[in-house]
């Protein structure tokens, strides 16, 4: 069981990163103490931006997004059912498994 | 925690900097040629950030928030203030209705006006209009001709477009054209009772045209207009021009106050994307071959030409950092421009590099207050040099040099020259 990354993220060019241990927290802080770097996140975490889009693909014990998260992500081109601002979605303590894509640039 | 000692740090004329693109580049050139100072202050003893981290970590720091228009213009709202409106006062009157001016609660409702507005998606589906207008722009320039591509073609663009999106006639659209252009006075580092003058009557005029626009766009049912009224109407929050600010009383009120970027500064960013271009003929080369490249080459062109010098900030509460404290009340320079050419974030800050890693931008600032209006002065931009390789439009330096104005706020070509020359008339 324990070879199974928690978190697998796919980046904008197909690089990927694997991460099996991390703190809760805001799946930006994740991904960014994880050096995944490609991710803007211009506002710094404030949904304000939508620079934070990725695409969560396994979402089921996720919170759904506010109406905030919702309406910044309605404002974008690359918007699918999977999109999610990252700095938005927190995770718990490792308990759960991802899938992560970082979206493209808008 | 120790106070910040602002009086004491260098000034910014220490360095060099008066203000304009010119002086900026030799700025940047002497201050970051060591680690320190860290930070400088301005001749009013304000505090400016400029090494990219800084701008970085106070410009999300919710503490560092916008200047209130009341600590803008204080003599507006003291008590028993004279009936008579001071020089500036038609400048304020749009001013106060622009999220620049606000803060916390009403700054995320407002903000949200725009950016549901200028979204990446909403703006994509203006862009037919932008190529529209474009298209007459660059279509009306005969071969051989010198043209300056500051106002023949960056705000005729620019203001062609807004124009048309808002319902203003092609004489109002002259007209407020025109009145952007003076508001490029706004931005001088010492603004004269002259230039206050110009701009009362400049603001006055294009604010009384973007309350037309706002009447038309809702009797034709515009669905931007509609929903910018409506959201209007939720906004709930008493005025208080000291700290959060004054919500907007009308739709024209919304767009007068958070359009002017949008016909003066998005028309910097075309200009000096164009000045860019030219000044590296193998970057413009390159994007001809490769227009899908356009997008990441108009990000390093205003990386280098990055259209706003300077903009203010202020503390809302203490902000405390590396164990000193800046106190709330302050007013904070932030020079945007400066991020960009910072060598420890961007490397031989000068070249021109399609190639290299774009995250660390300033351009647009940085934070919740990043510039909403980012996509729409960008697609611009892009569908202007588009418009230019569709009609197999060649342009060259013409025989006088462009020229950028001095002792401003903004990156700001004043004229640019440029020769042109096609391969078919397109009559
Ligand atoms: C394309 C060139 C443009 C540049 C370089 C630019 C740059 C900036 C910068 C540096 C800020 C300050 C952000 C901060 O404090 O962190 C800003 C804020 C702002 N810009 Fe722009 N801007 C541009 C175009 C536009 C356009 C086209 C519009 C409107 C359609 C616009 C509307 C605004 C507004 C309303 C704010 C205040 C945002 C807030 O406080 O939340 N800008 N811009
Ligand atoms: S970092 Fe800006 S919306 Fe997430």
């Amino acid at each position: 069981m324990t070879d199974t990354p928690r978190l697998h993220v796919t980046g904008r060019d197909g690089s990927t990163w694997q991460i099996d241990a991390y703190a809760a927290g805001s799946l930006l802080s994740i991904l960014r103490d994880a050096g995944v770097d490609e991710i803007a996140a211009l506002c710094g975490g404030n949904c304000s931006c939508a620079t934070c889009h990725v695409y969560v693909e396994t979402a089921a014990r996720l919170p759904e997004p506010g109406l905030e998260e919702r309406e910044m992500l309605d404002t974008l081109v690359h918007q699918t059912p999977l999109s999610r601002l990252a700095c938005q979605v927190t995770v718990g303590d490792g308990a759960e498994l991802l899938r992560v894509r970082i979206a493209p640039e808008e | 925690m120790t106070e910040l000692d602002i009086k004491s740090l260098p000034a910014l004329s220490d360095y060099g900097f008066t203000g304009g693109r010119d002086n900026f580049r030799v700025f940047c050139r002497k201050v970051f040629a060591a680690p320190e100072p860290r930070f400088l202050r301005t001749a009013e003893n304000n505090l400016v950030v400029f090494r990219n981290a800084d701008l970085i970590r106070f410009g999300t720091a919710p503490e560092i928030g916008n200047q209130p228009i009341g600590r803008m213009y204080p003599a507006r709202f003291k008590q028993g203030a004279s009936p008579e409106r001071p020089p500036g006062w038609e400048i304020g009157e749009v001013i106060s209705s622009q999220i620049f001016t606000f803060n916390p609660p009403l700054h995320g409702p407002a903000r949200r006006m725009i950016l549901n507005w200028l979204g990446p998606k909403q703006v994509g589906q203006m862009a037919e209009l932008a190529r529209d207008v474009a298209r007459t722009v660059i279509g009306r320039i005969r071969d051989g001709e010198t043209v300056d591509l500051v106002e023949t073609v960056a705000e005729a663009v620019v203001v062609g477009f807004w124009s048309r999106l808002l319902y203003l006639t092609d004489e109002e659209a002259v007209v407020i054209g025109r009145c952007a252009q003076d508001m490029t006075r706004l931005f001088r580092t010492n603004r004269s009772q002259e230039d206050l003058q110009v701009l009362d009557k400049a603001f006055a005029e294009y604010a009384r045209l973007l309350h037309l626009a706002s009447i038309r766009g809702l009797e034709r049912s515009d669905p931007a207009m509609l929903e910018i009224a409506a959201r209007l109407k939720e906004i709930d929050i008493p005025d208080d021009p000291y700290e959060v600010g004054l919500v907007p009383k009308s739709v024209g009120a919304v767009l007068a106050g958070n359009l002017v970027d949008g016909f003066h500064t998005a028309a910097l960013a075309a200009a000096n994307t164009l000045y860019v271009l030219l000044d590296t003929p193998e970057a413009l080369a390159a994007v001809r071959r490769a227009p899908d490249t356009l997008p990441r080459a108009i990000t390093e062109a205003l990386r280098l030409e990055p259209p706003v010098l300077a903009l203010n900030r202020y503390a809302l509460r203490d902000f405390h950092f590396d164990g000193l404290v800046l106190p709330a009340g302050n007013k904070i320079m932030m020079m945007w421009a400066a991020g960009n050419h910072d060598p420890s974030a961007f490397p031989e800050p000068e070249r021109f590099d399609i190639g290299r890693p774009q995250p660390g931008l300033t351009t647009f600032g940085s934070g919740v207050h990043i510039c909403p209006g980012r996509h729409a002065g960008v697609m611009l931009t892009r569908v202007m040099l588009e418009e230019f390789f569709a009609q197999e439009v060649e342009i060259g330096k013409a025989g006088k040099p462009a020229e950028w104005i001095p002792d401003h706020f903004m990156n700001q070509l004043s004229v640019f020259p440029a020769s042109i020359s096609r391969a078919e008339r397109g009559d």
